[in-house]
């Protein structure tokens, strides 16, 4: 989707409003409230997720920020102009506009990507918040016995075997939760998605 | 942390020094001292221009230029006041976005070098007037966290502000960025808020080969009323990794700070008498208890009831009540507070005295000149 709304954006560069940065400059910030797209024409952008992990390095003819503007939420990672940078931004209704008059393009399909992007960028953010959430995915899964979603659990114990404090075993499972893969009850965790679950587990 | 204020011992000997002054207000400048060099230390690189409308007494201006201060004015007037007392005209900067060609003109010859402006209209006063000058632009915020958000007059949107900025730098002026995050902001985040439009306006001057020479970070620094305020160190902090991390590496070459509130409000005590104390139903707990002030008399600012300056009596532990605190003139609009909750001493009395607190800011210059009769607020200054 990334790359077909590049192209589609590409000879529109007229509509947008042409910017340039230094090089270390911040394009933009995570959890910016922003809905501009933003098309890069020179230079190399890296998107860093957490204090400094890079997930991303764009080029001239790539995109950035088109998760804003098609869920309206905050922006999901940093923006870095890693070398002196130029890129176009378009306002997210002249992106919408262009979704809609191009055949490759389709707006539900897009805001889909755009979900599981944001799923795949949140992981990686945690990762590098040094929460255990991946560790814990795996203890858990392991725990599952087929139908029986029930896990008991003990902090106390969990924190040490994951030589982890109790504050990030906590939010570790708060992620977890709020990412809808369990519930949390005194004592024990129930599994909403063992698939989502193993998922975590592979992935983080 | 949080910081409360208390009138001070020179206050106190003052208000005991004039026993028959009511109401009085007394502004202890070791308060503005102190705040000055606070902020100083709080924001290095950014230079402080006090907003003289805040509270435009000659010894408090002097005693800020002394201390190296630089002006945010407003006026003519303003202008004047501070050269007559010795601040030279590069620490001055006209901040007011609506300005006769005439006052461009006279300000330019009387060697002001900086002018805000938002409008195609007040930039060519600055081309035909203030040559070469530092024009910068102000931008709308939204004001969100502010206890009194500014309206929309002034400022205007990012877009307008490109076009008008390149057009100033086509005619020669250096461009800069101003913005106001709204009075009395509790936010720290504001700024950084604002700073990142600040700094895609920057990368779009650029891409026309425009540099951004300031940025003007504004007022909206607490002063200390009903709730109690963060220290300015941890706003100081906010800010400075705000403009490091919106506008790094490489800084603008100026960036300055506009407080007019934070450096003054807490220095300023005021007394005051209660006039008549009125029940007006036998169903409605509250009392009117009248001062000898009002908003006519320097408290233009309970305006809309933003603004909640303490409320103190003598007298420890006697029970209270709910008041409407209103002032002495015969206008129905001069209501200090109605709706924000007011708890006075069930036996106050006509002829006792009450102290307001932080009353520095906005309060002596925005008095009527004898609106009913009644004179314009009784001042004392502690130098």
């Amino acid at each position: 989707m990334r790359e077909q709304l590049a192209t589609a954006l590409a000879p529109l560069t007229d509509r947008g409003v042409r910017r340039r940065y230094r090089e270390g400059a911040l394009i933009f910030a995570e959890g910016d409230r922003g809905s501009e797209v933003l098309l890069v024409t020179d230079g190399v952008v890296h998107l860093v997720v957490g204090s400094d992990r890079d997930i991303a390095a764009l080029g001239p003819g790539d995109l950035l920020g088109e998760f804003a503007a098609l869920d309206g939420r905050p922006r999901s990672a940093s923006a870095h102009a890693r070398t002196a940078v130029e890129l176009v931004a378009f306002s997210a209704s002249d992106v919408l506009d262009v979704i809609e008059r191009s055949p490759d393009l389709d707006l539900a399909a897009s805001r889909t990507t755009v979900a599981s992007g944001r799923r795949h960028t949140e992981m990686r953010s945690v990762a590098v918040g040094g929460l255990p959430v991946g560790q814990l995915a795996r203890r858990l899964a392991a725990r599952l016995d087929g139908d029986h979603r029930m896990v008991d659990i003990d902090a106390g114990a969990l924190a040490t075997s994951l030589e982890v404090s109790r504050e990030q075993l906590a939010r570790a499972l708060d992620e977890l939760h709020h990412r809808g893969v369990v519930a949390l009850e005194r004592g024990r965790v129930v599994v909403l998605d063992a698939d989502d679950l193993r998922r975590v587990a592979d992935e983080e | 942390m949080l910081c409360r204020v208390t009138i001070t011992e020179r206050q106190r000997s003052c208000f005991a020094a004039h026993p028959d002054r009511s109401p009085l207000l007394v502004v202890d400048l070791d308060v503005v001292r102190q705040r000055y060099e606070d902020l100083v230390a709080a924001l290095p690189g950014v230079t402080v221009f006090y907003a003289v409308k805040a509270n435009p007494l000659p010894e408090l201006v002097s005693m800020l230029v002394e201390l190296g201060s630089s002006f945010d004015v407003a006026s003519i007037g303003e202008i004047e006041q501070c050269l007559a007392v010795g601040a030279p005209p590069e620490r001055l900067s006209f901040g007011n976005t609506v300005k006769k060609a005439d006052a461009v003109r006279r300000a330019a010859e009387l060697g002001v070098t900086r002018y805000a402006f938002d409008s195609e209209c007040e930039l060519e006063k600055l081309v035909a007037h203030a040559p070469g000058s530092l024009a910068f632009c102000r931008i709308l915020c939204d004001g969100f966290g502010a206890a009194w958000p500014l309206s929309r007059k002034f400022g205007c949107a990012p877009d307008v502000a490109r076009e008008l900025l390149l057009e100033a730098a086509r005619h020669g002026l250096r461009p800069g960025v101003s913005f106001h995050v709204g009075s009395q902001q509790f936010d720290p985040a504001a700024w950084d808020r604002a700073l990142a439009t600040v700094a895609d306006l920057r990368a779009e001057l650029l891409a026309e080969d425009v540099e951004l020479e300031l940025v003007n970070l504004g007022g909206g620094l607490p002063g200390t009323y009903l709730e109690a305020i963060r220290p300015v160190d941890e706003y100081g902090s906010d800010i400075v990794a705000a403009l490091r991390r919106r506008l790094g590496p490489d800084l603008p070459p100026e960036m300055l700070v506009e407080p007019g509130r934070y450096l003054v409000a807490d220095a300023g005590a005021l007394r005051c008498e209660v006039v008549t104390v009125a029940r007006k139903s036998t169903t409605d707990e509250h009392r009117w208890v009248y001062l000898d002030v009002g908003m006519f008399s320097g408290l233009a600012e309970v305006m809309d009831e933003a603004i909640r300056y303490r409320v103190l009596t003598d007298g420890a532990d006697r029970p209270t009540g709910p008041v409407v605190l209103a002032g002495p003139t015969c206008d129905s609009a001069d209501i200090l507070y109605e709706t924000v909750d007011y708890q006075l001493p069930l036996d106050l009395r006509a002829g006792e005295r009450l102290y307001l607190q932080s009353v520095g800011a906005y309060s002596t210059t925005y008095s009527t000149i004898g609106f009913n009769g009644f004179p314009p607020l009784d001042v004392e200054v502690l130098g």
